[in-house]
């Protein structure tokens, strides 16, 4: 990876770009601002290309990008508690089936949360990452990851109630009051 | 009914999504590069012409010999700047014995990465007073280096040994006064130095902590929208990009203040860096062109270099004077400025060359502006690629189109 090698970047993308859609759908609740993200990141991995040396790198480095991003458009439009609304399902409508509208309640939970503490919710519970890692992608504290992510985590569960079952993460993670 | 987390999660974002258009990308960013490096005045140079004709020195110099410095002024009280491996001011030139890539200033004379052009990607960290040879100090695959030109330190990626540190060096004392391991391989930690204070991050985004190069006290900076957004220090002043929090603001520009206190707007768009005068009256905005402005009000400085179409106030060699350099729209032209502040009238200082002419250059900036040649362009030699255009991590400030 030592030039701007496109076929190797393209060879990265495709390899990648699901798994960084989803991550991105997640952070930001609309499909094609997901989108949108994605390839601003990528636009980004792309120029950066020749620092990064090899692929878990470029990974790392697009998914700090998308995430960086993400909480700066939140910033930046002040997002925080705003919803596009399409993305607002009717919970108790008829017709809809219980795994669509508890997946729907999902996305309108996460919605609500801060940009950072959604944020912290998608890279250490979808991505996997550990406190550590989540940390260096945010930019922040090993602490503040901890203290957003029990925020978080107690949020959702309010918002939640039922329909999510947070018991063994917040056992782990305790949860602020 | 109660599912996991991570299961409601997968569910939750298992979309069809539209494929990625991998042209338009490679096609954006790769205009993003070459308009970095046309801001930074030097693109497109061929390493490989120079280890093949070796360097080129201006001001008649041979460049066979590594001359004494014996004036009273400091070697970096003036305009500095590398072609290939001579170092110059205006009336004088060094040869380094190696080719330069990134050159900054400090109180103890010069610090810069050499390329040999045999170890691809890697460079050696070294200083030069002026006096001597240049002295080796490290090892890096990081082409940034950090200081203060007014103090004794240096900051750089270090990979000497296994693993990646982030180090700050005295020059003065010769050592090195702080390391600790690098968190990732693409990070730079040390995000400024200014005065005795070094602004650190554990990975490329603002500081989180400031370390007392004096007296070696470490301190948190609160997690919050000034440091996330951190541009420059300059004492008690911080540049850094406005996010919307100004009133008033266009949420989209660079804002200067003392941190805790209302800060003034700095009109122009959101800018890739900025740099503050020693005093901290003036700032100079990386922005399309050169642009000055009191950090007292955020008004504008007119600075006329000579018309050309970009330009990049970089430098300042005292409270207002400002190293710049300008060229043209094709980048066939590239000059070396020093400008007066608040006159704004420019004096030009030597000619950088062209694009096209195949030569290394540096200025006191602390990254690398120079890139390679693609295959096949440096005849007789084995080809080697190697880039290092000035790219700078995704940080939260640097997304500004999206969403409306």
């Amino acid at each position: 990876m030592a030039a701007r090698d496109r076929a190797a970047f393209a060879e990265f993308v495709a390899a990648r770009s699901g798994a960084l859609h989803r991550a991105a759908y997640l952070m930001v609740g609309d499909v094609g601002l997901a989108q949108d993200l994605v390839q601003e990141a990528l636009t980004k991995t792309y120029v950066a290309w020749p620092r990064l040396r090899d692929i878990g790198n470029a990974e790392a480095y697009t998914r700090k990008a998308i995430t960086t991003t993400a909480i700066t458009w939140f910033r930046k439009k002040s997002w925080y508690g705003e919803r596009p609304a399409e993305l607002v399902p009717d919970r108790t409508g008829v017709g809809h089936d219980d795994a669509v509208a508890v997946r729907a309640s999902l996305m309108q939970a996460l919605g609500q949360l801060p940009p950072r503490q959604r944020a912290v919710i998608v890279l250490r519970y979808y991505e996997d990452l550990t406190e550590a890692q989540a940390a260096a992608v945010l930019g922040c504290a090993v602490g503040t990851v901890k203290s957003q992510s029990s925020a978080a985590l107690a949020k959702l569960r309010d918002l939640m109630g039922d329909e999510l079952d947070l018991t063994d993460l917040i056992t782990e993670e305790g949860v602020l009051a | 009914m109660t599912e996991q987390l991570k299961t409601l999660m997968d569910r939750a974002a298992d979309l069809d999504f539209a494929a990625i258009d991998v042209d338009a990308i490679t096609g954006a960013g790769d205009r993003t590069v070459r308009r970095r490096r046309i801001a930074t005045g030097v693109a497109g140079v061929a390493a490989l012409a120079v280890v093949a004709t070796g360097a080129v020195l201006l001001g008649g110099d041979d460049g066979d010999r590594k001359t004494d410095f014996v004036d009273d002024r400091s070697l970096t009280d003036v305009a500095i700047w590398t072609e290939g491996s001579t170092l110059h001011t205006p009336d004088r030139s060094w040869d380094l014995g190696v080719d330069v890539a990134t050159l900054v200033r400090t109180s103890e004379g010069v610090a810069f990465l050499g390329w040999d052009g045999n170890k691809e990607g890697r460079f050696d960290v070294y200083t030069f007073t002026g006096d001597g040879e240049p002295t080796r100090i490290g090892e890096t695959q990081d082409w940034h280096l950090r200081s203060d030109p007014e103090q004794p330190y240096l900051g750089w990626l270090d990979g000497t040994g296994q693993d990646l540190d982030a180090v700050i060096y005295d020059v003065s004392r010769g050592e090195r006064v702080w390391s600790e391991p690098a968190e990732q391989r693409y990070s730079f930690p040390v995000v400024a130095i200014d005065g005795t204070q070094a602004y650190l991050a554990g990975v490329d985004e603002g500081p989180f902590q400031v370390l007392d190069l004096a007296s070696g006290d470490l301190r948190e900076l609160p997690d919050n929208e000034i440091w996330r957004s951190f541009v420059a220090a300059k004492g008690d002043l911080v540049a850094r990009t406005d996010h919307g929090a100004v009133e008033g603001g266009d949420g989209n520009a660079l804002v200067v203040g003392p941190v805790g206190a209302d800060p003034v707007s700095i009109p122009g768009g959101a800018a890739d860096g900025a740099v503050f005068s020693p005093d901290g009256r003036w700032i100079s905005v990386f922005s399309d062109g050169l642009s000055v402005h009191d950090t007292a009000t955020g008004e504008a400085v007119a600075v006329d270099a000579g018309g050309y179409a970009h330009g990049l106030g970089y430098d300042w060699l005292d409270a207002d004077t400002l190293l710049a350099i300008a060229g043209t729209e094709a980048g066939d032209e590239v000059v070396l400025f020093q400008c007066e502040v608040p006159a704004g009238t420019c004096d030009e200082v030597a000619p950088l060359g062209g694009f096209e002419e195949g030569e290394l250059f540096a200025i006191s900036f602390g990254e690398s502006i120079w890139a390679g040649v693609a295959e096949g362009e440096a005849s007789g030699s084995e080809s080697v690629e190697v880039e290092v255009s000035e790219v700078p991590p995704p940080t939260q400030s640097s997304s500004t189109d999206r969403p409306e």
